[in-house]
Formats: C-alpha cells, structure tokens, sequence
C-alpha cells in the first residue's frame, strides 16, 4: 500500500493506529492509579488490623513495659514496621506551649486520636525520610491518650511491585501495539482497496471506456456505492448505445427520401422523362418525400422539446366527446375508401383539461396507426367512459396485430416491427414515442394490448375534472 | 392591616432575638466563682465551687488564652498572645464593656497583691508591662529573656519573670520597675512557685526537645544555684499552695502531686487527661483537664476528687478572683 500524502488510507490508518496508542496510554495509567490505589489501601487497612489487633491488648493505665517488650518482639516478625509512642510530647500533649519540636503526632491527628479514630497518614515523613504509608491507633485510657502504636510500611515497596507491574503492563502494551497497528494497516487496506478501485473505474469511464465494473466485495456503505457506481456506468452504457443507434436511425431516415429527392431530381433535370403526365408523377413523389422530411423533422423537435423539459401544453376544459366526434370526422372518407366500418361509443359528459391541440395529435397518431395497419374490410371501434382514473379512450381494430415481443418496445423511437425499416406502410417511426410523452405530459397512461392477426387495442387513461 | 403589624412584630421579635443572642450569660460572681479559659473552642466556663456547678458558657470567638479578674469582682480581663487587645467583660451584664491596647505576644497576666496594678509578660517584646486597673499602661521593663510565668513574692516586693525559650529566671522589682538579678535555668521552664520559707522558688517545665521533663528544679532565690531536683514524672507544668502543702500538676503523666516545703511526696493523683493548671480556690483544689474538658475538684487534704464537672474545649487557665 502507497501512502499518498493526505489519502484517506493515510488518515483511517493514523486514526486507527492513534486510537490505539491512545487507549493503551489511557488505560496504562488508570489501571496504574487503581493499582496503587488499591495496593495502598489495601496495605493501609491491613496495618490498621494489624494495629487494632494489638491494641487489644492494652488494658488501660500507664503503658506498661510488658506491652512494649511485646510489640517490640512483634516488630521483628512482623512485615511492616511497628513500634509504641508515649512521649507525651511525640504525642503533642505539649501542645498550647510553643515547644519547638516537631512532633510524631499533629495537633489535628492528635484530637482524632482523643475521639478514639485511628490516623492514616500517606505521604512523605520527615522522621523518618522517606515514604511512607502509616496507621496510628490510639491507646487511651478514658480521656487520656497515653500512647499510640505507630505501623508503617515504606511506600518504595509498594513502587517496586507497581514498577514490575508497570514493566510488564508496557511490554504487553507495546506487543499489542505492534499487532494493533500491523491489523490496522490490513484493515485499512482492505477499506479503502474499494474506493481506489472505484477510483480508477470512474477514471476509465471518464476517457469512455463505459464498459467498466467494478467488483463488488462486501455489502456494506462501501458495497452499495460500488453496486450503485456499476448501475450508473451500465446506465452510461446503455445511454450511448441509444444514442448511437438513435443517430444511425435519423441518419437512415433522412437518407431515404434524400435519395428519393436527389434520384428523381435528376432524372427531371436530366430532361430524360419527357411525358408531362410522367413528370407531374415525379414532381408528386418528390413532393411526398419532401412532406416525410418536413414530417420526420416536426416529430424530432417535438421530441426533443418534449424531453428537454420545454414543450408547454396549453391547457383549458373541453368536452373530450365533441373533440373526438368532430376529430374523426376527417378519417371517415380514408376509411370508407378502405370499406372499415367505423363504430363509435363517446360518453358526451366527460369533461377534460387539456391541450386540445395536443389530444388531436395523439388521437392522430393512434387512428393514423390503426387505419394504416388495418386491412379492408376491417373495424375500427373507438370509445369514451368514464373510469376510476378519469376517463378510457379505447381504440379497437382488427389490423394486423403485434407480435408479443415487440409490445414493450412499440414505443420507442424508430422501433419497427417490421424490422426491414419499409416505408412503405409511411409513418416516422416516432408517432407512439410522441403520443406516450404527451399522454404522460396530461398526467395520462397509455397501455396497447394486441394478438396477432387478431388486432390491436390502444387503451388512453386521463385523469379528469 | 392585621397582617402588617404581624409582619411588624415579626420583624422586630427577629431583630430583638437576633440582638440578643450576641449577648453573654450574665453571671452573679462570688469568691467561689471561677473561671476556664478553654482555647480548643474558644469558651469561657463559669464554675461555682460551692455549688459544684457549671453555671455559664461564654463563645467568645476569640483566641484568649488567659485572664483576670479585676478588683472590682465584675469585671473579666481576657487577653491573648496573637491578640492586640485585651477586652473587659461585665460578668454581670454578660456584655463585653471595653478593650486595652496592650499589644500581641501576651502571655500571661497577674494582678498585683495590692490591687492596684496588673503586669502582663509580653515574650515578644522581651517586657513586662504594667497597666492599672483603669487600663492605663504604668510603666515597661525589658528583659533579656521571653517572660512567661510570673509570680509575686508574699509581701509584693518582688516579681519573678520565668523565661520559657531563653532559659532565665529575672527577679524585678515592680515599685522601681527595675530587674534585680536574673539568673540561668533549665531550658524549656513552665510554671513556678515560691517556696519562701526555705528561700527558693521552684520552677517546673517541658524537658527540651525530645527529653521529657522528670523534675523540678529548686533554686535559691538569693544566689540563682539549683539547689535540688524534685522528681515529679512527667512535666510539672503548674503549681499551687495553701495550708495543707505544695501541689504540682504534671500534664505528661496526668498526675498531681502533694508535697511539703521540702520537696517530699505525701501524695499522689491520677487525674484528668493532659491537666495544665491547678488552682487552690477556697480550701479546694481545682485542676482543669485539657483534652477530657473537664475540672476536677479535689480536697488538697487526702487528694480526694469531690467533682468533675464538664466545661468547654481544652480549658488551658483556671482564673479566680483576689484574695
């Protein structure tokens, strides 16, 4: 692994690593503390048992020599260093007189001694130059403090163990710090190996390259924006190849009547068809691919506004029946010449807000489709009713039907069923990717069902007042 | 209405309680009225001797640690060492009256056998000072040594001045305010008394450093020789005397003992915790017990104790009135 100045590798594994030495310092020194806390106040209340054993057998009245010869004999088994005070001025009985001596006893220890309590003391004593941790229990005889028995052990012991405790405790910690920061360096890489890895992906998507995934290894944060990453390059990808045959499709499209145009042309200019009759038919067939480019070229704007977020609908109420009933007046003469029958079924009452302009030209799009794949002889039904999501218009006919697995795609731009891309039938090849976009821009649902040779049904859904 | 005025008399019954709770308890003195200063908790204890019977107890936070009672029979003087004034009490009124300026490092006071003067051992100044009764300051006489312990010959012509740190023992004259000869003593000398009828002034203490005081020393009045020791364990701090003898309280081994004029024991006694000071008030004993709060009421005849009677914290100077 690389370090690079200010990577997040860097920085997790410094936070890790920090973490670590951070807690182990931590942790070094509380268990530091408590273990000397303990230690001492363990040591301390085993010398005050100890001193209150003892005092037991004091049995009132001046300190006997017995008692003394006792806990002087006691002393030389005994761990911690013990021995009798009865100096009434080690004990500051001397106290309201301003004897200059520094007493075993202060006058603060000494009332507490009066009350009966025993005196802990930690800390540096002069007396005896060193550290100590001591227990002092009085021996009282009624009010009178006639002596103490003074129990200490030096505080040097308690920091020998702690300091072999300490040793030990560093050479564990700095073990463990070792293996921490070698599982943490892992770790990390192991984190962050994902992210680089995505890195170069996106780099690899931004020169074009959108075939590029990356391996997804685990489920979490890390995984889920891999997972989300490939869904977005395999988006990318998609995207150009459409837009690669979208192109190829305009461009074949236009070349079609282009080639028309430019054949017929010549062979009138060339002065090669002389018949009159013969040239006003070229002129018309010119005329019609000419119609087909102006046709093909409106459809892409449209949908090219439509996508691009700028068509406005000019919206305003309307009796959806009166527009259809007046709309497909103008197809009756196509379809009589066709010998269709024509029945229709319009709820007069539907009310809808719209662009009327625009219902037009679905409507168009989807009689235009049914009319030209609908053989002589044929039916077209088109209804009106209402419906829990408006209003359903329905166009039925008993054209030539569409295949199953084309249905899903029957809306695309410039897809065909029939895949030789013939004109013949006319038709962009947009009309039912422009007729879905403005059902949709009325709030609107389009659905088409279909069985071959049978028919087809195009179902129109509006939401309405 | 109604409400003001309760709120009126409430205001003032406050006022009033909270005024006179600053005062003192009055106390009717008598010759068997003594005094302790107890320094642990700042207090004064009123004891009646007749009656056997704390009959006061005055807070009165502030470090006294010694006190007279002037010739008027009313009036309390209490001093003390870290202390710039001295302040009179009216025992019988309960009230503080008054304050001398006499200066911090006093030690300890006396009122004369005339009654006529007080001199104050000040061991700061190394002096002795002399005030009268009306609190004006008569006369200053510097010492070579810290004075502690004073005392007064039987017929008042003489003062001796008990140094405690610098081990020396002046004899002043108080009339002419002059030192008459000061002599060397042990190190660490408290508490004294005059044993005139053999010409020697017994001095007690401490011991120095470490060593604890076993006995005490008698010196020749005239000549300033130690004349002998008197073994009293442990540190024979105070003395008193009256017809049945000499009476030495030791504060180390809680003990008083009973001597005559020629150091010799007719008894012995085990008393209080830590006794500083006996007194001789009437034809009784009383010691006071530093750290059992208590004084002991004891005939000087068999050393009998007759009463204890419970005071304020650490009672460090029984004080009584003139003869």
């Amino acid at each position: 692994m690389k370090f690079v100045p200010g990577s997040l590798f860097k920085k997790l594994w410094l936070t890790i690593t920090a973490s670590i030495l951070i807690t182990i310092l931590y942790s070094f020194l509380l268990s530091y503390l408590f273990y000397e806390k303990l230690y001492v106040d363990q040591e301390e209340k085993s010398l005050l048992e100890e001193g209150n054993r003892l005092a037991l057998d004091y049995k009132g009245g001046p300190l006997s020599d017995k008692l003394k010869k006792d806990i002087e004999w006691y002393n030389g088994k005994s761990e911690s260093e013990v021995f009798v005070v009865n100096s009434p001025r080690e004990l500051s009985a001397c106290l309201p007189f301003d004897i200059n001596y520094e007493t075993l006893v202060g006058p603060e220890e000494r009332d507490k001694l009066l009350a009966g309590e025993a005196v802990t003391k930690k800390g540096y004593e002069e007396r005896f130059d060193r550290k100590i941790v001591a227990v002092l229990v009085p021996l009282l005889d009624g009010d009178r403090l006639e002596g103490i028995i003074y129990l200490y052990v030096p505080l040097a012991r308690i920091s020998e163990l702690t300091h072999d405790f300490s040793l030990l405790w560093l050479m564990g910690g700095a073990a463990f710090i070792i293996i921490a920061v070698y599982l943490g360096f892992k770790m990390t890489g192991r984190l962050t190996k994902p992210l680089i890895d995505m890195k170069r992906a996106a780099e690899n998507v931004s020169q074009g390259d959108y075939s590029t995934r990356v391996e997804i290894q685990s489920n979490d944060e890390v995984g889920q924006l891999a997972s989300a990453f490939n869904h977005m390059s395999r988006s990318i990808e998609e995207e150009d190849e459409r837009k690669r045959d979208f192109l190829a499709d305009v461009s074949h499209e236009l070349r079609t009547p282009i080639s028309y145009i430019k054949g017929y042309s010549e062979a009138l200019a060339s002065g090669f068809i002389k018949k009159a009759s013969e040239q006003d038919k070229y002129l018309k067939l010119i005329n019609r691919e000419a119609s087909r480019m102006v046709q093909l070229v409106a459809d892409l704007l449209d949908l090219s506004r439509i996508d691009a977020g700028q068509y406005r609908l000019e919206k305003h109420l309307f009796p959806l029946a009166q527009l259809i009933e007046d709309f497909s007046q103008k197809y009756v003469p196509t379809m009589e010449e066709k010998q269709i029958t024509f029945q229709t079924s319009l709820d007069p009452d539907i009310i809808m807000n719209g662009d009327e302009a625009r219902i037009e030209q679905i409507l168009q799009n989807i009689m235009d489709n049914a009319i030209r794949y609908t053989d002589n002889g044929g039916v077209i039904r088109l209804s009106l009713s209402k419906h829990p999501y408006g209003c359903l218009l329905e166009l039925t006919d008993t054209g030539i039907g569409i295949p199953p697995e084309d249905l899903s795609s029957i809306t695309r731009r410039f897809y065909r069923v029939n895949k030789a891309r013939s004109r013949s039938d006319g038709g962009t090849g947009l009309g039912l990717s422009i007729t879905e976009k403005l059902v949709r821009l009325h709030g609107g649902r389009l659905e088409i069902e279909s069985v071959m040779g049978k028919g087809t049904k195009v179902k129109v859904l509006f939401p309405v007042l | 209405m109604k409400p003001l005025i309760t709120l009126v008399v409430f205001v003032f019954s406050v006022l009033a309680g909270g005024c006179s709770s600053d005062g003192l308890a009055p106390v009717a003195y008598s010759p068997s009225v003594i005094a302790t200063m107890n320094i642990k908790d700042m207090s004064v204890s009123f004891i009646d001797i007749s009656k056997r019977k704390n009959i006061a107890e005055w807070d009165v936070e502030k470090p006294y640690n010694g006190g007279i009672i002037l010739p008027d029979g009313d009036t309390l003087l209490l001093y003390g060492k870290t202390l710039k004034e001295a302040d009179l009490y009216s025992m019988k009124k309960g009230e503080k009256t008054g304050s001398w300026k006499i200066g911090k490092g006093v030690v300890n006071g006396l009122l004369l056998s005339d009654g006529k003067e007080i001199v104050f051992s000040n061991d700061e100044g190394n002096t002795i000072d002399f005030y009268s009764t009306k609190g004006k300051q008569t006369g200053q006489l510097h010492l070579n040594a810290a004075p502690l312990t004073l005392l007064e010959s039987g017929k008042g012509d003489r003062l001796f001045a008990v140094s405690f740190h610098d081990e020396k023992l002046n004899i002043i004259n108080p009339e002419e305010r002059k030192n008459i000869r000061s002599f060397p003593i042990h190190a660490s000398a408290a508490g004294a008394v005059l044993n005139e009828k053999n010409n020697e002034v017994w001095v007690g203490g401490h011991g120095k450093g470490s060593n604890i005081e076993q006995s005490i020393h008698v010196y020749d009045i005239e000549t300033g020789k130690l004349k002998k020791q008197i073994h009293a364990p442990e540190m024979p701090v105070n003395f008193t005397k009256n017809g049945s003898g000499l009476f030495v309280l030791s504060h180390g081994s809680s003990t008083l003992y009973k001597l005559d004029t020629n150091g010799a024991e007719h008894g012995s006694l085990r008393i209080g915790a830590n006794p500083f000071e006996v007194e001789t008030v009437g034809n009784i004993l009383a010691v006071a017990g530093y750290d059992s709060d208590d004084i002991y009421l004891v005939d000087p005849e068999n050393l009998k104790i007759e009463a204890r009677i419970k005071v304020g914290k650490g009672p460090f100077q029984i004080v009584k009135g003139g003869k």
